[in-house]
């Protein structure tokens, strides 16, 4: 019985967070345009295998769209419908775990620094001051161009530049936790430094850290969109955004189809996260609780 | 007779490291706390109470002095020894909001110390077993166990935080102002139950606070704290009726009492304010407050007078009859 | 003695989407010129939110007057547009805030603080050289050398903020002062400071006062009246000699004084009022505080106790009611 209660109570404060989250129109919006991008990336293939989506056909090349191919073709013939819905998935796969991969070293570096201070503190902290200060796009362009153009180092590249953000928002919700009464108490139970961070800060500060972890992952779509346009992201032929555009820009002028519907892919999926993430911020955001 | 107490700090002093110099948080505080006793410490914000409470548990390090429990200088000891003695020693705190842990449910707060210092062997069942016994000792219903703690008013909190102090049954238990945040008639429920818990376990009280009215009603010996150093104690009898430091006359004076006799009292307050602990110059640092100023005061101080019965007092002119 | 402020019948309410808090419930008071009265009473009692609705500064969203009148030299202020009410504020009715440290802007000096009030409800009687030579006159009143008054918040210590908050209260001499808790945040010594100065100033410019506190030992120093609220409603009032004296009380101010550690008595233990305050989204029917009373029985748990007065001391309570007929 009591463990029913206490999933009830639970629930219900999941719920009430849920229930802030939708009373936003807008936030209910990017949900929506989330779930279609989600939905042509989880089954994309049934629409068309990656293969068909890489595979050149001269003989269909600069089709406008039709009923047989919803985007029209590129210069290789190859359909742009299937080439965004395939690219949604690298994008997002990129994107997601550039921005988790930023937001666990963030993390740590962040929390640690704020429980444990002094000298280790400001280490970290003028550690994270020197990555801030290259622009993150150079920073990524070096360590791309250092390590070679592959999908992985574009995720550690990205999320290398990302880490200062992370590290300063969770120092920041940790120094809040770290000085409060509970955390003292625990020490004095004799609670080791690996259990208080784990177990009494983390959980009572991540919620900032989540909150920018959503809204870091649509300007990682944006930013990984911009790698491959550059050319430094995921290599040829596979289908990503940027790329897709990036291929196009020869032929913009009398095909403009070519990048508008990959660009409209990185507008819509960069602004439905956008929305959630906002919407998650009002809704976590007790100010806010009317 | 000669009692040894069950925690005793000499010359224990505390300082901070600020921008204009050293803060003397704790400075030079020599007590003793005899078991089955409370030791009330009354003082302004600022006058080192909770400070030292902290430094006592080693919570804060002691920048100088001695802490002995049972005997035993519990500085010395090293982080492993530590642990165990903080099974002995525990504290609550003052604010029930943040002195618990808001994502653990109750049974999970009061049952945290006993997992991370793996009582009964690390047993959970019976771990939980003992939060159960400990919910009902500080009066939480059973069907608090799952709750968590947003869904409790203060009082229960405070009750949580008592119930966590009580796991790894300890000796000692230093309460930082554990009812000044509650209303009243909570604060009576804490009280009593603070009372009651003493008289059945036998603990040992620190107990920090503010508020003179509820130092008297707990304590059996009151230590006055006043910028950092303890200015006077004394059996909680003796202190208010012949209190001997000036300081400790103004502040019993100061009190509101609800008494209609409050209306026409005639009160004479301390002329201005507590002045900075850091770097304090040597001599009485309630001087400058103080009616009976003098030039002796200026000097560096020596020893707390004794006056028999465990009343000291640290004023050159409490001798004489101000 | 005339009447300077009568509020009758008001009740309050906070409504959310979600839920309805009761935080007044139709309380009654009345206070004379030169009078002080004490609301006195726990977290939750409804203390506060009476202040807010004295000067219409409820939250505009959630906080709704739903019934009552608030007389004021003798203008309901319950109709007042927020034109005149900003014409009453600082003016007519002042507050003093709890917590001085927040009360005070941080950038701005307290010389020029204290100003503002002045400057707005000047209408061009007062010339510059007039207005700084009363910001210094009401700095020197509260106890603060006129020469500080180019420091900022952060130079004070927090007893002397608390003496710049009462001077911009005081300071275009208001006829009626509401101190919220106003020594809560200050130590023993500093408060017994403030308080004798609040009391002095109080008695030497005539102003009406509200005492909002939970500690019976301000009420006993400061005030004339007192009315002990429980869960936004009065449940006591009378004088001080009422309230502090005599047998005759409400069960809930009994256990109030009860709950008290006295500094002059000895009492082994202490006796608490069991239980705790009411849900104010969920009270009782009948008399809120039937379910912690002891002598409660079947009718408190049904019917709304009525008013019972004898010589101006009321109490809301049933066991009361045969006194007052006979």
């Amino acid at each position: 019985m009591t463990d029913k209660k206490e999933k009830t109570k639970k629930n219900s404060q999941i719920k009430e967070i849920a229930r802030r989250f939708f009373k936003s129109k807008l936030a209910t919006l990017g949900v929506i345009l989330f779930a279609i991008v989600l939905f042509f990336a989880i089954f994309a293939n049934l629409f068309g295998s990656y293969e068909e989506s890489i595979t050149q056909n001269i003989m269909e090349k600069f089709q406008t769209p039709s009923a047989e191919h919803w985007f029209g073709t590129d210069n290789y013939g190859r359909d742009l419908f299937l080439r965004c819905i395939h690219g949604a998935r690298i994008s997002l796969i990129i994107s997601f775990s550039a921005s988790i991969l930023s937001a666990v070293l963030g993390t740590i570096a962040g929390m640690t620094a704020a429980y444990y201070g002094g000298k280790y503190e400001s280490l970290m902290m003028r550690l994270m001051d020197v990555f801030s200060a290259v622009p993150t796009i150079l920073l990524a362009i070096c360590f791309v161009a250092a390590l070679g153009a592959s999908s992985t180092n574009l995720v550690i590249a990205m999320a290398l530049a990302r880490t200062p953000s992370f590290t300063r928002i969770a120092r920041g919700a940790a120094l809040t936790v770290v000085g409060q009464e509970h955390i003292e108490a625990a020490r004095c139970g004799g609670t080791s430094d690996l259990r208080i961070i784990l177990r009494h800060i983390f959980p009572n500060a991540m919620a900032p850290v989540i909150i920018t972890f959503t809204g870091n992952i649509s300007s990682m779509i944006l930013q990984n969109a911009s790698m491959s346009f550059l050319g430094l992201g995921v290599p040829a032929p596979a289908p990503e955004w940027g790329a897709i555009i990036s291929g196009a820009k020869g032929f913009m002028r009398n095909f403009p189809h070519m990048v508008w519907f990959p660009g409209l892919c990185i507008i819509i999926a960069a602004l439905s996260i956008s929305l959630i993430g906002d919407g998650l911020r009002d809704a976590l955001d007790p100010r806010l609780k009317s | 007779m000669e009692r040894i107490p069950l925690v005793e700090t000499r010359h224990l002093k505390k300082y901070f490291d600020v921008a204009a110099g050293k803060l003397h948080a704790v400075d030079d505080v020599s007590i003793q706390i005899y078991e089955g006793q409370t030791l009330g410490v009354v003082g302004e914000s600022g006058c080192g109470k909770s400070t030292l409470g902290r430094t006592i548990l080693r919570l804060l390090e002691a920048t100088d002095g001695e802490v002995l429990f049972e005997g035993q200088n519990i500085l010395k000891y090293n982080k492993a020894e530590m642990r165990g003695m903080r099974r002995k020693m525990q504290m609550i705190f003052q604010d029930p909001y943040s002195s618990i842990n808001p994502r653990l449910t109750v049974e999970d707060i009061i049952a945290e110390y006993m997992i991370v210092n793996k009582s009964f062997g690390g047993n959970r069942r019976e771990i939980y077993q003992r939060t159960a016994e400990l919910m009902d000792i500080v009066g939480l219903a059973k069907r608090l166990a799952r709750a968590y703690p947003h869904e409790l008013d203060g009082g229960r909190r405070q009750r949580i935080g008592i119930a966590r102090a009580l796991s790894l049954s300890p000796k000692f238990i230093v309460c930082d102002e554990p009812v000044s945040a509650l209303d009243v008639s909570i604060q009576a429920q804490i009280l009593n139950l603070l009372m009651d818990l003493q008289k059945e376990m036998g603990l040992t009280y620190m107990f920090i606070t503010h508020n003179l009215s509820v130092v008297k009603h707990i304590s059996t010996d009151i230590a006055v704290m006043y910028l950092g150093q303890c200015v006077e104690r004394a059996p909680y009898q003796e202190l208010f009726a012949n209190p001997r430091h000036p300081y400790t006359k103004k502040l019993l004076s100061a009190i509101p009492v609800p008494d209609l006799s409050m209306r026409n009292k005639q009160i004479q307050p301390i002329r201005g304010e507590v002045t900075s602990p850091i770097n304090p110059k040597p001599g009485c640092r309630f001087m400058s407050r103080c009616e009976f100023a003098c030039e002796k005061c200026a000097e560096p101080l020596g020893e707390p007078t004794d006056f028999g019965n465990h009343h000291t007092c640290l004023c050159v002119r409490c001798r004489e009859d101000l | 003695m005339s009447e300077l402020l009568h509020v009758k019948d008001l009740v309050v309410k906070y409504k959310t989407d979600l839920e309805t808090v009761s935080a007044v419930n139709g309380i009654s008071f009345s206070l004379n010129k030169g009078e002080t009265i004490g609301l006195v009473g726990e977290t939750g009692a409804g203390k506060t939110t009476t202040a807010m609705t004295l000067l219409r500064l409820l939250p505009e969203r959630t906080g709704k007057i739903e019934r009552g009148e608030i007389i004021f030299n003798g203008e309901n202020l319950l109709e007042a547009d927020k034109k005149r009410m900003r014409e009453i504020r600082g003016e007519k009715i002042a507050m003093i805030f709890q917590d001085p440290m927040t009360a005070l802007d941080p950038v701005m000096v307290v010389g020029d603080q204290i100003k503002e009030a002045l400057v707005f409800h000047n209408r061009g009687k007062l010339t510059n050289e007039q207005i700084d030579a009363r910001v210094e006159e009401v700095l020197e009143l509260v106890g603060i050398p006129a020469s500080r008054k180019n420091d900022y918040p952060h130079q004070f210590s927090g007893g002397m903020k608390q003496r710049v908050v009462i001077a911009i209260a005081l300071v275009c001499e208001p006829d009626l002062l509401i101190a919220d808790e106003p020594t809560t945040a200050l130590d023993v010594t500093i408060q017994a400071q403030v308080l004798i100065m609040m009391k002095e100033l109080r008695d030497r410019l005539g102003t009406s006062m509200i005492m909002i506190t939970h500690d019976l030992g301000i009420v006993a120093q400061v005030c004339d009246k007192v009315a002990v609220m429980y869960a936004g409603e009065i449940v006591e009032q009378g004088t001080l000699e009422d309230i502090f004296a005599g047998d005759r009380h409400h069960p809930y101010t009994v256990g109030l004084f009860g709950a008290i550690p006295n500094i002059n008595d000895d009492a082994e233990r202490l006796n608490p009022i069991d239980g705790l305050m009411p849900d104010p989204t969920n009270l009782p029917t009948g008399c809120s505080f039937s379910p912690r009373c002891p002598h409660c029985t079947e009718r408190c748990t049904l019917e709304h106790p009525a008013v019972h007065t004898v010589n101006g001391h009321s109490i809301s309570c049933h066991l009361f009611e045969k006194e007052v007929e006979g």
